[in-house]
This record gives structure tokens, sequence and C-alpha cells, in this order.
């Protein structure tokens, strides 16, 4: 989806609702520690990108434009029902020890993600998860690509550090 | 890390998920649309309220989470074409998450937009997509698609020595239950005509044949072949790509149409359905019987019913926009008192306004308010009124029918069903059943052809049947179509000539189990028929003018009349007025020039004594 003029179509919207909902639902699920949470801020997200579709400046693309208010909705929701949603976010701080990531339990994959700042989170999230490029993501994170690039390897080294019990 | 650790570290962390259902209604809701005002019926001219005046702010909290999840689970569970799509081999996940092809000329879109740009319900912009074109004998065809709403339409456009389009839509869900790998919308689409032709069929003549014939569809992902098959013989290979077929017959036979069609996938060549547009007027070719399926009876016997909220005139639905270019002609909203347009699908395109209009009654038993209801869809605006106090004199549910092309796949039923009426499903001849969209007493619902006949069955709250109908192709097509006796020959019997030049004449011919089938032609080549049963069962002044546009007038009356019927007096609001003799139970007469209808024409019918029997004011529909 290229840049446009200004206001969003709603069946712009629907488009990329139908087309990428499963990577944006992963995401959202990601950010907020649930699947349920994550649907719901998905579609929170959606109905806010219809509800102000005429705001959308079309400075950027519709697709940056659209993740950025399910990023912002999952962090909203993450927050405010932390400690009410079935999978907690908000992991111990203390490293974990050195084991391979494939033999690691569920939990220690759960916690060690949960030590990456939430920017460095995000950012995976958006690569993994969306396959998003360096631009897309600097769109949705209102960043500079060059940020994304950087938060990435950062983000890989402090997995490696975390995985390895090195603290940084 | 290298990244392929990273990779499966957060495969880990959220595994992707099974199951996808979308749920745009759901976001639709949250944000306070009114789902009318989006894609499927946005009321850009509406001047009550404007589309963004009529937005709410959105109201939520985290601590509504459970409630809304109940409420997406639901909406996933009742909205099957939106259950999870899987882009494989063989489904049309190319149509159901968007428009295959690529944006149409500019110009062309332009034109859709403008002709468009006062319907309420359509996008503002629609999206246009060219998928296939073609040069054929001087003639450039183009195949474009688009949707609305749930729906998804195929636009065919010619260009050349001829020039004209043609389009056909079909409901989103039908993709999802498709057993076949393609779809077809539209067959026989005319563009052209070749003279030099002197071809009987049936009661009519034939002096041209069509240029070029366009029959098209959609196919799903990997069909790489498609071919159609007409009533001439021989099979014809289609244009496929841009998930879509195109198939053009130049210069096909007078009469050609196109009666099968099969798509290959993977190698295998699978039988698409086709239903048969009809030629002529009476479509008295084509008789393939099927048996209609699905309870026959009632459980509880209703007589009468009300619409409360129309009786109380309650707003409910939208209000009609008055600037819909569909429906602002339309004689039957003339004298409107109270109008509401009714979306019982917001996902479809489709609606219907409900009105209530003045009407001067001829009997002091009648009420002179009339209700009206008009399926308003792409084609346009289609329906008809009948007395307020006759609503629901026949069941608690009042269906019609409308085809707007004779080649288009899908049929609209839609209709009124009275206060008694909780739900209403269709049983197709294919064995399946279909849950009708139902909403402030009004329904509406696109079946295939090829399920006809169907079986409609409404219930009250409590699940008792309290109405069944059995409903044929409105064309006859597949299903129910009339046929001719043995042997039997069309004859004329009436003929008139009118003030403007124009002639006119019916044709009769002795229908397959008594009654008879009439013809009626005017010599513009407009022409129209049907065949009734004996004993008479019609209305005793069953009268129509003939085809007229709203910047022409008709130029003949015509139409059949109660046996006992012997004199039928046209009575003119200019004074004029006709004195017509019934010929085999059939009336026919020239109107003067400058005719317009609308005006209250009233209709007597004598006995051999003089007596009047019946009185009718037009407008009215033989054979309807």
């Amino acid at each position: 989806m290229g840049k446009r003029g200004l206001g969003a179509e709603l069946d712009e919207i629907e488009l990329i609702y139908r087309t990428r909902l499963a990577e944006l639902r992963r995401v959202a699920t990601a950010i907020t520690g649930s699947r349920e949470a994550g649907c719901d801020a998905v579609q929170d997200a959606f109905a806010l990108a219809v509800y102000r579709r005429d705001d959308f400046r079309g400075d950027g693309s519709l697709d940056g434009w659209v993740w950025r208010i399910v990023v912002h909705r999952s962090r909203d929701i993450a927050r405010s029902a932390a400690g009410r949603l079935t999978t907690p976010i908000e992991y111990s701080t203390r490293a974990l020890a050195a084991e391979p990531v494939s033999s690691g339990s569920e939990s220690a994959v759960q916690r060690l993600v949960a030590e990456l700042p939430e920017r460095q989170r995000l950012v995976l999230f958006l690569h993994y998860y969306a396959d998003l490029g360096y631009g897309a993501i600097a769109e949705a994170l209102e960043v500079s690509p060059g940020t994304v690039g950087a938060t990435l390897l950062q983000a890989r080294d402090r997995l490696r550090q975390l995985m390895t019990g090195v603290s940084s | 890390m290298n990244d392929s650790v990273a990779a499966e570290l957060l495969e880990r962390f959220t595994p992707p998920a099974t199951n996808v259902s979308p749920a745009w209604s759901d976001v639709l809701r949250r944000a306070g649309v009114n789902q009318l005002e989006s894609e499927p019926f946005e009321l850009r001219n509406s001047s009550v309220l404007s589309p963004r005046s009529r937005r709410r702010k959105l109201h939520r909290t985290v601590a509504l989470v459970g409630a809304a999840l109940l409420a997406l689970s639901v909406l996933a569970a009742v909205t099957p074409a939106r259950s999870a799509i899987a882009r494989s081999l063989g489904d049309f996940s190319a149509w159901i998450t968007g428009l295959p092809g690529k944006p149409a000329p500019r110009s062309d879109r332009d034109a859709l937009n403008r002709a468009t740009h006062s319907w309420a319900g359509f996008p503002k912009a629609t999206r246009l997509h060219r998928l296939l074109q073609t040069n054929v004998d001087g003639v450039s065809v183009a195949l474009d698609g688009f949707r609305v709403g749930d729906s998804l339409c195929l636009q065919v456009v010619a260009r050349g020595v001829v020039h004209g389009s043609d389009q056909s839509c079909a409901p989103l869900s039908e993709l999802k239950a498709q057993p076949a790998p393609a779809l077809v919308l539209l067959t026989d689409a005319a563009f052209g005509t070749i003279g030099g032709k002197h071809v009987q069929i049936g009661p009519n003549l034939y002096t041209h044949s069509v240029r070029v014939d366009v029959t098209v569809g959609i196919v799903a992902d990997g069909v790489d072949h498609v071919e159609v098959r007409g009533t001439s013989g021989g099979t014809r290979q289609a244009l496929v790509g841009e998930d879509a077929f195109l198939a053009i017959s130049d210069r096909p036979p007078v009469g050609y149409r196109t009666d099968r069609a099969w798509a290959t996938l993977a190698g295998h060549r699978v039988a698409v359905p086709v239903t048969e547009a009809p030629f002529d007027q009476l479509n008295t070719r084509s008789v393939k019987q099927r048996q209609p399926v699905g309870p026959r009876t009632v459980q509880r016997h209703i007589s009468g019913g009300s619409i409360a909220w129309l009786d109380h005139r309650r707003l409910r639905g939208l209000p009609v926009p008055s600037a819909d270019t569909r429906f602002e002609h339309d004689p039957f909203l003339q004298r409107v008192l109270f109008q509401r347009l009714i979306v019982p699908d917001p996902n479809s395109p489709l609606g219907e306004i409900v009105a209530l209009e003045l009407h001067k009654p001829l009997f002091k038993n009648q009420t002179g308010i009339q209700v009206c209801n008009l399926l308003v869809g792409n084609a346009g605006a289609g329906g008809g009124c009948d007395q307020l106090s006759h609503l629901f004199t026949r069941g608690p549910v009042e269906t019609g029918e409308q085809l707007p092309n004779g080649g288009d796949q899908y049929e609209t039923i839609d209709g009124l069903a009275s206060d008694d009426v909780h739900r209403v499903e269709f049983f197709l001849a294919t064995g399946e059943r279909i849950a009708v969209p139902l909403l402030d007493n009004v329904f509406i619902a696109q079946v295939n052809r090829s399920s006809f006949p169907i079986r409609l069955v409404a219930y009250d709250r409590q699940g008792r049947r309290i109405f069944v109908q059995t409903l044929a192709d409105d064309a006859g097509g597949s299903t129910i179509g009339p046929r001719l006796a043995a042997g039997a020959k069309w004859h004329p019997i009436l003929h008139a000539t009118g003030p403007n030049g124009k002639s006119a004449r019916i044709l009769i011919a002795t229908k397959a189990g008594g009654g008879i089938c009439a013809s009626f032609q005017v010599s513009d080549g407009s022409s129209q028929g049907g065949c009734t049963s004996t004993p008479w069962h019609g209305p005793a002044l069953n009268l129509s003018y003939s085809a007229f546009s709203t910047t022409e007038g008709p130029a003949f009356i015509w139409g059949q009349v109660k046996p006992s019927i012997a004199a039928v007096d046209v009575q003119l609001t200019d004074g004029t007025t006709l004195h017509l003799k019934p010929v085999d139970g059939l009336v026919l007469a020239a109107l003067p020039r400058d005719f317009h209808v609308g005006r209250g024409d009233r209709i007597t019918g004598y006995d051999g004594q003089g007596r009047a029997l019946a009185r009718k004011q037009l407008p009215g529909t033989p054979f309807g």
C-alpha cells in the first residue's frame, strides 16, 4: 500500500485487516501476552483506524499507520490488563541460566523475551511475526529506519547475553 | 546470536494461530460506525445526516474485554464467509481476500464512480480492477472486477464498432461454499447486432443476431483452462487470467446460449454450474425439471398480519436518500407519506425501500394508502405496491424475485415479513439450507439459479412453520419453465398500430397441460409474454402498458382478463376511453400520442350483459 492523499478509504483499511489479520493478531498477542487480548487489541485498533480514517494524512503508508495504531492499542491493553490476563507479561528480571533455546522450557522462553526492553521486543515482533522491513517498522514505531536496524541488532545481542546468563 | 535462532525463539514465544477468523463487522460495531454507513450502504447524499456526523466516539475500556471477546466469537461463528482464509490451490482466496488484477484505466473508474455517485450504499470511490481484455471482430472487450460490501461484481465493457457494458454480482459467501473451482456470474451478455437474418424461434421472427456474445466468471487459484459450450454445439476456450475468465462467441447463431462450462484445475476437468439464459421471453425451450425440497406444510396457520413499526411510522433503518438516481423517478414513489431504507445484511449492498404512499382509492373500502417495497441494488431499484389493507392477506410473507439480466446467475429474493415471522429459511433444490437475513420485517437473499426451485419457509418465535412457498427461477432457466403442448404453433390473434408508427401484435400458443402462452410483440423489437394455466386463477383484469421510459411513454396497453369478462374499458385521465374486446381472454390497444403513465388510468371489465365485474387502476403486470 503506497502513499496516498488525505484520509483513508474504509475498504483499504478492511483490505489490510483481511490480508494481514494473522500477522496483526500474532504481533498483538506477543505484545499483550494473551491471544484473547491480542485479538481484542486488533479489533479495537481497527475500530480506531476506521473511526479516525479521515485523520490519515498520507505522509506515510496506510499499512504503517494501521500498524502504529495496533501497536499502541496492544501496549495500552498490556499495561492496563497486566496481572489480569491469562499469561502474565511482566516476568522476573533475573537472568536466565544458559541453556539451548531448543531445550528450554516455554516459561524460560517467555521470560527470555520479556527480559528485552520494550522497543527491542516490538522491533523483533514486527520483524519476525509481520515480516515488516525496516521502513515499515520505523513507521509503525515512529522512529527512523536506522534506529530500527540498530535496535534489531541490540535485541539479538541482548537475547544472546540473556541466554548465556551474561548481564549487559 | 544468528537470525535463525532468534526466529526459533520467537516462534516458540508466540506460535502462529491455527485459526484466524476475521470479524470485520465487529470492527465496525466497535468503531461506532453504523454498518449501513460503511461500504455496503453509505448514505453519501442523505439530506438528514451526513456520514461523518453519524459517527459515534469510541467508548471502550479494557474491562469490557470479556464481553467483547464473547461478541467476537459469536460474530466469527455466524459469518461463514469470514472464516479462516486458506491460501491454497483450488480456493478463491484471491477474491476472498481482495481484488485480483490491476487498477482499471482511470476513465473507466471515473465512469463507474460517476454512475454510482448518488447511490446509497456504494463507496464513494469504488476500486475497479482490470482483469482481462481482448479484441474480437473490431470490438475491444474488457473484463473488470469490483467489490461492494460482501458482493463481488464483474463488469464487461465493449468498445469499438459497438459500445456497451453489463455487470453482474454474486455474494462473496458463495465462494466459501462453492464446490466447483469456477463460478459463472453472467452468461451471454450481448454487444452489437448483425442484420440480414431471418430465423423463426418460438413466436418471434429474428432478423438480427448478436455480434459479440460474452460469458464471464471467476476462477479459483490454479485454474488454467475454462471451456464453455453453447446451444449451437461445440466448446470454446475462454481467456483465463487474474482469477477470472472471459469467454467470447463471435457472431454466434441466432438464439445462441451458453449451457455448459468446465474448469481445469491441476489436470482435472470439472463441470461448473451454468443456468442457461432465456432466449425468448417465454423460455419455452428449456424445461429441465427439478423437484423442490424442504417442508411443504405449515404447523400454524396465520391470518392477517402487520408491521408495527410501519403502522406507527417509527424510524427503523435509514432515511431514503433523495438524490439516488436509481429510484428518484420511480413511479411508485411519487406521493410518499413515509419511507425507510432497510438493509437486512449489513455486509450486502442490497437494501429495500419500504414506503407508505398516498393512493387515490378506486373503491370505498380501500384505505387510500398503499405499501411499496423496492429492492435497491447495483442494477437499480425494482418492486411494487399493494393496498396496505391487502398486506399479508395471502400469508405472513410477501415475496419478490429480481433478475436484472437473463444471463445473471444469481437471483435476488426479497420481501416483507409480518411481525409474526421470527426467521426465514430457504431450502434449495441442491439440498442446502440458507438462513435468510431478516431485519425490521425485510428479508433479502441471493440464490444461484442452479439451486432453484427453492422453498421459502417462515417460522414464528416458537420455531413453528407459519408460511411455506415454492419459488421457481424468475427466468424459468433450469427449473419449472412453461412448455408448449406437443405440436402447438404460435398464431397471431390481435394487432394494433400506434400513433407514432409502431405496431404491435399478440400471438398465442397452447401450453402443455392446459392454458395458453401469449407473446406481445412491438415493431421496435421489444416483447413481453407469459403463460397461464386453466382454470383461470389470475386477477380479473391483468393489463399492463408496453415498455416505456422516463422520456417516452408506452405506445400500447395489453393483457389478459378473466374469461367471464366480455368487454374492457380503459379510461385515461385525459378523458379518452378505449373500448377493448377480449380475444381468447387477451386485449390489446394503442395509446394516444404523448401518453405518459402515472396518472391513474382506470380499467373496468364488463360481462356480456354490460355489468361491471371488476375495476382496476394501472400500473399492473400481465402474467405477473
